[in-house]
């Protein structure tokens, strides 16, 4: 089972080649870092000071987080998850996929899988355009030194995780509607409203029952904004409750399905 | 013995009955022609037997097992295409196969071998969606023949492509059935592209096999006179004559057509004919060719 898994993730891994889910993986995690360094490059007079001052690292990791916490990661989490999922409607390959000597239940999670690793490489992806959005005007613009405290590892590695954890739910829902809808342009939209939804609603006390805004809410939970969201304490608890209450009815939904492909 | 077997099957989508009690039975070491019109229900028949639909009624067994209770099993010694070729147009040829060797793990070499058979081996880098649809449709049979699978199942595999494509696909077809000895079920809505490779033929029609046996079973209703034709100097008069002595005819672009007559009533008429002065310029017995018997029965 461990190795037709592994085998069928492979697969699977080989399908987002030259897709354009890999690549807004790769465009969409560093277009914020890119930003950020180009804009100090620019303004470069400001940078000695910004790069001698203390809580350099803190203060870019949350510069950079704002635009990816509220627009990329959600967006980039509907927009992979959908494309992914679609990769077989649009090659009228669900039919070849089903006649695979593969469970039903291996097919629908070594594509989970595959779409789960790439919300992973996402985050690590973020993480070094951080770094380098850190170090390039340091080592770019003569006389900025580099800069003041350490990148550390372990917090981000916790905060890196509970993003991750607070997008599931958007990656499931995402999920079971690619895996239903012939048209990539249902999930696709669907989500993108839905994410507009939790745009609108994520100062309200209903937010926490919304989960598109739960990467939002996360970012919130230490400015005067994200204090009103009384709900926060056990978000990504929540978060976990719907990716698996999702999944499971995702799952359900597949294996039972009349016509394959 | 039977490579794959199909019990009374029987399958309706919302109000209409596709299927009506299919029981067919595959030969091993067969090339089976499974032939009807469009609409038959041969590519639901194909799909049940791949358990991409589930069997309402009936049973369905590949090598001796049942599709709904070891699928895994069967399907790993199954190669096959229905309908249209299912191919990732962003990757390669190469690519496209390396995801189904991945599966079946067999060796990374037949890849090439594969490619190679099917005469796409020189494709390098161009991507499947700069394929020509005669190329994808190759594409896919390489993809069915991978993991030398024992019993392959193709839909309308020729749809598509130009004679020269047809041929070649025939001549795989042929070529796997006698080195691999593979059983092969092809479908098809036209006789003329199985009856020359095909060793035994199923023929659906409006849900109903109407006609299962080895091709020769089906040759031999070729030799069943189907009609009389007759020229004569006047075929006015001589339809005139023959409704005298009860034979009903009728006027078909200049000639006369006459139901089937044994060999002995044909020598009589044509006595008849010339002992009223009628001059017999053609007197000739119409038989089934097998595109007829295939319409004849498929009630078109």
């Amino acid at each position: 089972m461990t190795a037709t898994f592994i085998h069928a993730f492979h697969g699977e891994w080989l399908k987002r080649k030259r897709s354009f889910a890999s690549s807004f993986v790769i465009a969409g995690s560093l277009f914020t870092p890119a930003i950020v360094t180009v804009v100090r490059l620019i303004y470069r007079q400001n940078l000695p000071a910004l790069y001698a001052a203390e809580g350099f690292w803190p203060n870019l990791w949350r510069a950079c987080w704002e635009s990816m916490a509220v627009f990329f990661l959600p967006l980039g989490a509907i927009l992979a998850t959908s494309l992914i999922a679609q990769i077989e409607f649009k090659s009228n390959a669900w039919k070849q996929v089903h006649t695979l000597p593969l469970s039903t239940a291996v097919i629908f999670l070594s594509k989970l899988a595959v779409i789960l690793v790439m919300l992973l490489q996402f985050l690590l992806l973020f993480n070094a355009g951080i770094y380098a959005a850190g170090m390039l005007p340091s080592l770019l613009v003569p006389g900025v030194p580099p800069p003041k405290g350490s990148f550390s590892s372990l917090p981000l590695l916790r905060e890196n995780a509970l993003y991750f954890v607070a997008c599931l739910p958007i990656v499931a829902a995402q999920y079971l509607m690619a895996l239903r809808s012939h048209n990539f342009l249902v999930p696709i939209g669907i989500g993108f409203m839905a994410w507009i939804g939790a745009v609108a609603a994520v100062s309200s006390k209903v937010a926490i029952w919304w989960p598109y805004g739960y990467t939002i809410i996360h970012y919130l939970q230490d400015k005067p904004k994200g204090a009103r969201l009384a709900a926060y304490t056990g978000l990504h608890w929540l978060a976990l409750l719907f990716f698996v209450v999702i999944t499971i009815v995702s799952y359900v939904l597949f294996i039972t399905k009349k016509e394959k492909g | 013995m039977h490579c794959l077997e199909t019990a009374d099957l029987s399958h309706r989508f919302a109000s209409h009955d596709v299927l009506r009690g299919v029981s067919m039975q595959v030969p091993e070491g067969s090339i089976y022609g499974f032939l009807g019109p469009n609409g038959a229900g041969k590519t639901t028949t194909l799909r049940l037997i791949l358990g991409l639909l589930k069997t309402q009624q009936g049973e369905i067994r590949i090598f001796g097992k049942r599709i709904d209770r070891d699928r895994i099993a069967i399907l790993r010694n199954v190669g096959s295409m229905i309908e249209s070729p299912s191919l990732y147009d962003h990757l390669t040829a190469a690519e496209n196969l390396r995801l189904m060797q991945l599966i079946h793990r067999c060796p990374e070499s037949r890849i090439r071998e594969v490619l190679e058979l099917v005469g796409l081996a020189g494709t390098g880098k161009k991507r499947a969606r700069q394929f020509s649809l005669g190329m994808r449709q190759r594409l896919a049979i390489a993809a069915a023949l991978l993991h030398r699978p024992s019993l392959i199942i193709l839909d309308e595999p020729t749809n598509g492509l130009d004679p020269n494509g047809i041929i070649e696909v025939r001549n795989l077809l042929v070529e796997l059935n006698r080195r691999d000895g593979c059983t092969i079920l092809v479908s098809s809505h036209l006789l003329s592209e199985v009856d020359r490779v095909a060793t035994h033929v199923g023929i659906l029609g409006k849900g109903r096999l109407l006609f299962q046996g080895t091709i020769d079973d089906l040759r031999r209703h070729r030799q069943e006179v189907l009609s009389v034709r007759v020229s004569t100097s006047d075929n006015a008069a001589a339809l005139q004559a023959l409704g005298e002595e009860g034979i009903e005819g009728r006027l078909v672009e200049g000639e006369i057509v006459l139901p089937a007559l044994t060999a002995p009533r044909v020598a009589a008429l044509n006595r008849q004919l010339t002992a009223r002065n009628l001059d017999v310029y053609e007197l000739r017995t119409v038989r089934n060719d097998l595109e007829t018997i295939f319409l004849n029965l498929v009630g078109e």
